[in-house]
């Protein structure tokens, strides 16, 4: 291990941290807007550059060797439990620090234009900054106890960063329903943590890091815990986690909610790179995931149902980021299939694939937002091909991308997911696999053709995007197009290097063609069904239908009538009126203060200032001393 | 008359002098009374106590006893003519 000791790698880190805080501690006043933002922006930069450099150095090591580490300080130290805070490189977080620092880079970069003027730019910088350090030091722990801390430390920015504009009570109280949704599920991650560590500790092993786990993971086996598989137990709570922070079924409310934040946050936050930290946990500790083969099953399913439920949710929204926010939880759902089938590779594939196009959709969505003064509806929007060609031709790349067209990423990643969970999941899992297919290309070209296409609805004239919003977008359009032609098998082969070119049967071929024809078909029906006639016709057929989808299947209000008003209801009635203000307060609190005030208006009444009672008191005293003595 | 004697006569001597303190309600008979306590204590300190050590310690209790007096006194005549009375339970100013 100490022959892969590479001290480049925390600079990485260093540079993100660097940009907060010069954006942090300076702020509008010293450093200014222009300043702030190119400071903001080369930080991640350098970052990048780092991450490139190790990168390459890694591509040098040998195949079955290529592992990176750098140990800052020993973190814990209690007994015989050690903790390092330590990081590593190796393939994976090789991949998702470039896609990290490659995406946030662009994206900071186009904040520079769609954040201009704002009151809080420097502030702005100065989070979408640490979110970065977090993320990264998520990506390139060596051991899950530093994972966690870059895992609440995102959480805290996505909290900072949804609810920005915090005047306003509706965006301030999204940022809070993001924080505590994502502390539910943490607690899961947390306790799962627990477990793994106790389970090992008695069976011997006291180092945490995840080279360690890997050797040891198999001792935990034949483990139970409360009649439960050790590893099954273990992979669930994790799992709980990841459904908190990937947004998945149950907890996935908090996403489409998250969008009061600044588009950009949304497109690097809530669509490229946090929400798949989930995803990287798991395919992190795959090898705890094999040894269980029902949590795996737990997974494919949950991953299954959230990308068809969030799909049709998506089909219906009017908000064109709330289109998008329901179709990263339905993309992060096929990640998770993927997963669940046991094809990590390919949930990072995707994963990867996504960040690019998702990124870029929701970067075009913002520019059409920038372009509109702040309009979001889709409704109240069309005609933008005239206004806005640039951001019109890239929002395509993206829009192709993700509906599955054959030659772009979303194409070759979300195929081979489909193939994996045919193989692995089963048939129907597939069948649900390849309708969400068929939904996302709908909705997505639904957002197109009301965005770009249709007559112009809404008074006044969009104006184009400043170029230092379209570049990053271009960018990310060719990483969209061409991204999954070039990652496909170079990705594989750098992930594991045991990777073997699969062959092309003839059934992959046919899955691929029923795929294709399920996405394209979407694209038709979409075309067809936007028209403003069908639309009606279709609306006033169906309208049961149509109302429990636009109210999105009622999720939030079950949980505000199942969870939320009860919770609160215990709450006041019994934690507040009980044990607070009766228990505590009035019994030990104030009763306290009560006896002793008792306890002296009775004591007042013996000083009644009678010289002879005192004198008898005293007699009495003494004899009852002299008899003690005596 | 045994050698008990004196040590009877001290002890009844002080529960005398006692009971009467608490039982009178007069400041100036009070005073007497804790001086016929303070003189029962000085014949058990003759009687009982070794030759020559006690006997020193009963002169100074003698002088003790006719500081006290004086000044027990003083403050008999300061009280007697603040508060116009001289019954002990008469002055009651100073309770809680």
């Amino acid at each position: 291990m100490e022959g892969n000791y590479y001290p480049l790698l925390k600079w990485i880190l260093a540079a993100p941290l660097a940009g907060f805080a010069l954006n942090g501690l300076l702020g509008k006043k010293l450093l200014g807007e222009k300043a702030g933002g190119i400071a903001g922006s080369l930080a991640i930069f350098i970052s990048f550059v780092f991450a490139a450099l190790s990168f390459s150095d890694l591509l040098n090591l040998p195949p079955e060797n290529r592992l990176l580490r750098d140990t800052l300080f020993n973190w814990i130290s209690a007994g015989s439990f050690s903790v390092d805070a330590a990081f590593r490189f190796d393939p994976l977080s090789a991949v998702m620090a470039l896609i990290v620092t490659g995406v946030s880079f662009l994206i900071h970069v186009y904040s520079t234009g769609y954040m201009k003027g704002d009151a809080g730019f420097n502030r702005y910088f100065a989070y979408l900054n640490l979110f970065v350090f977090f993320m990264l030091t998520l990506v390139l722990a060596d051991n899950p106890l530093v994972m966690f801390v870059g895992w609440e430390g995102v959480g805290l920015c996505s909290y900072l960063l949804i609810g920005f504009w915090y005047e306003d009570p509706e965006k301030a109280s999204a940022g809070k329903k993001a924080f505590i949704t994502n502390r539910v599920g943490d607690a899961g991650f947390l306790i799962g943590l627990m477990l793994l560590w106790a389970l090992l500790s008695s069976n011997g092993v006291f180092s945490m890091d995840f080279a360690s786990l890997e050797k040891n993971a198999p001792l935990l086996a034949s483990a139970t815990v409360l009649g439960m598989a050790a590893p099954t137990l273990i992979c669930l709570l994790l799992f709980f986690g990841a459904t908190g922070k990937s947004a998945q079924f149950p907890l996935f409310v908090w996403l489409p909610d998250a969008m009061a934040g600044p588009t950009p946050v949304s497109a690097l936050i809530h669509a490229a790179t946090m929400v798949t930290a989930g995803v990287y946990m798991l395919a992190r500790l795959h090898f705890l995931y094999e040894l269980a083969p029902k949590a795996m099953e737990v997974v494919l399913l949950v991953g299954c149902f959230t990308a068809f439920f969030a799909a049709v949710i998506g089909l219906l929204q009017k908000d064109i980021k709330k289109v998008l926010a329901y179709s990263t939880v339905s993309q992060l759902g096929y990640m998770f299939m993927a997963a669940g089938a046991g094809a990590f590779s390919a949930a990072v594939f995707h994963l990867a694939t996504h960040a690019f196009f998702k990124a870029l959709l929701f970067l075009g969505a913002g520019s059409v937002i920038h372009g509109m003064s702040g309009e979001q509806d889709m409704f109240k929007m069309g005609g933008l091909k005239k206004e806005m060609p640039f951001t019109f031709l890239l929002m395509a790349a993206g829009w192709l991308a993700i509906a599955g067209v054959p030659g772009l990423s979303g194409f070759y990643s979300k195929d081979l997911i489909l193939e994996k969970v045919f193989e692995h999941g089963g048939m129907l899992v597939w069948a649900v696999g390849v309708l969400t297919a068929a939904l996302t290309a709908f909705y997505t070209t639904r957002l197109f053709v009301l965005t770009f296409l249709r007559a112009k609805r809404a008074e006044g004239h969009a104006h184009e995007s400043p170029l230092s919003m379209t570049l990053p977008m271009a960018a990310l359009a060719v990483l969209a197009v061409a991204g999954g032609f070039l990652l496909k098998d170079r990705l594989f082969l750098f992930l594991d290097p045991a990777f073997v070119q699969p062959e092309h049967t003839s059934q992959a071929a046919r899955l691929m063609l029923v795929s294709v024809a399920a996405g394209l078909a979407g694209i038709a029906a979409a075309f067809v069904l936007t028209l403003p006639k069908t639309a009606a016709a279709l609306k006033s057929a169906a309208a049961p239908l149509h109302s429990l989808i636009f109210h999105k299947f009622y999720v939030d209000e079950i949980y505000a009538f199942a969870v939320i008003k009860p919770l609160k209801l215990v709450s006041d009635k019994v934690l507040f009126r009980f044990f607070d203000a009766g228990l505590i307060d009035g019994v030990l609190v104030n009763g306290t203060a009560k006896v002793s005030y008792a306890a002296g208006r009775a004591l007042a009444k013996v000083q009644n200032g009678r010289l002879d009672l005192y004198a008898l008191v005293f007699a009495i005293g003494v004899a009852l001393m002299l008899f003690w003595v005596i | 008359m045994t050698a008990h004697t004196p040590a009877v006569i001290s002890f009844v001597l002080f529960a005398i002098a006692a009971a009467g303190f608490l039982t009178c309600g007069s400041l100036v008979r009070m005073l007497m009374f804790l001086e016929l306590m303070l003189n029962a204590a000085n014949i058990a300190f003759v009687a009982l106590g070794p030759a020559v050590k006690s006997q020193a310690y009963a002169v100074l209790l003698f002088a003790i006893a006719a500081a006290e007096a004086g000044v027990g006194l003083a403050l008999i005549i300061a009280l007697a003519s603040a508060f116009k009375t001289l019954d002990a339970g008469g002055i009651k100013e100073l309770k809680g």
